[in-house]
């Protein structure tokens, strides 16, 4: 399934994680799901992107390039790398590893950055912890 | 994902296991219970594991909402919820520290080094070796000998066989005496 007729879809029912999804030339397949979107991974695990589950609700990938957006240099530091494409419908983002599939072991502070962003965090490919749900950020 | 209370007692139990046991007391009266230490080097000791560990603001913010418990309008204000839960998440992984010490010294390692008798309920059970005597043509005089007794058995026994035939012994012996023996000893290699 091209990205285009993903956009175009009036809503996107669950069917859409059993296929693969062509975006900038490369196959992402489905990789999670949160409350609101799911998330496809390229091959090599480098990038997700992330699509509204309901697109008639909040804009949780427009709230999230916002904060990313308005994020300072060291806040962003701590977020995974994040843009908007396709005219504000997609979320595209570095890879990281969520801690949940992870079992690498977290110090103090890692355990407290973890629960203040929900454990909606993730190792990228620096080996740095960093929140990808930034809806989440430093919330609780 | 591992657990986090797990992983968080493992790295307590990491960083204090060179503290002595006189000063883990007063740094969890300190920490646990609010007791302050009038041992400087204790209040240093916090200070370096809050400093380690980014967990001063928490600290900080935690024991001023502590100190207003009482006070519905401003209960738990001050620390967000992944604040009190990890220095409520210290608290009890400081008194798991404590326990896991208390266990240490009451419960020895077994050091197995050969083998020994075993011992059951204070008595030493030896294996019992059991053989049988006999004179020849003299049934009567069969003994079956035990590291400790003898014990005279009758003809019935082997009854013109030799003692040291493999025999059906249950079926030929009718004397309750002589079954009750041969029942026991049985559980032995005769």
């Amino acid at each position: 399934m091209k990205i285009e007729q993903v956009v175009n879809l009036e809503r996107n029912n669950s069917s859409i994680i059993d296929h693969p999804i062509f975006y900038k030339g490369e196959a992402y397949t489905f990789f999670d799901q949160g409350l609101t979107r799911y998330v496809f991974a390229n091959e090599d695990k480098s990038k997700v992107i992330k699509i509204l589950i309901e697109k008639d609700s909040f804009d949780f990938n427009l709230e999230e390039i916002e904060i990313y957006e308005n994020a300072s240099e060291e806040v962003k530091s701590k977020m995974a790398h994040t843009q908007l494409t396709y005219n504000g419908t997609i979320v595209e983002q570095e890879f990281c590893n969520p801690i949940k599939f992870d079992d690498r072991d977290l110090s103090i502070s890692q355990m407290m950055f973890a629960r203040k962003c929900r454990e909606e965090v993730g190792w990228n490919k620096d080996g740095k912890l960093v929140c990808f749900d930034l809806n989440e950020f430093m919330k609780y | 994902m591992k657990d986090l209370l797990q992983s968080l007692q493992k790295q307590i139990f990491d960083y204090f296991k060179d503290t002595d046991d006189k000063t883990l007391v007063e740094i969890i009266d300190a920490f646990v219970y609010n007791s302050p230490s009038n041992r400087s080097d204790v209040g240093i000791i916090i200070d370096k594991f809050l400093k380690d560990n980014d967990l001063v603001q928490a600290f900080i913010n935690y024991n001023i909402d502590l100190k207003n418990i009482d006070n519905k309008n401003v209960f738990f204000n001050k620390c967000s919820l992944s604040e009190r839960e990890m220095i409520e998440n210290i608290r009890i992984s400081f008194l798991s520290l404590a326990f896991n010490r208390l266990r240490q010294s009451v419960v020895k390692p077994i050091v197995s080094k050969s083998r020994k008798p075993r011992v059951v309920k204070d008595k030493l059970v030896e294996p019992i070796k059991v053989k049988m005597t006999y004179k020849d043509d003299d049934s009567s005089d069969v003994h079956i000998v035990s590291d400790n007794e003898d014990y005279t058995i009758c003809g019935n026994l082997i009854e013109g066989e030799f003692a040291d035939s493999e025999l059906n012994v249950k079926s030929k012996v009718t004397c309750v005496h002589c079954l009750n023996l041969v029942n026991k000893c049985k559980k032995y290699k005769v």
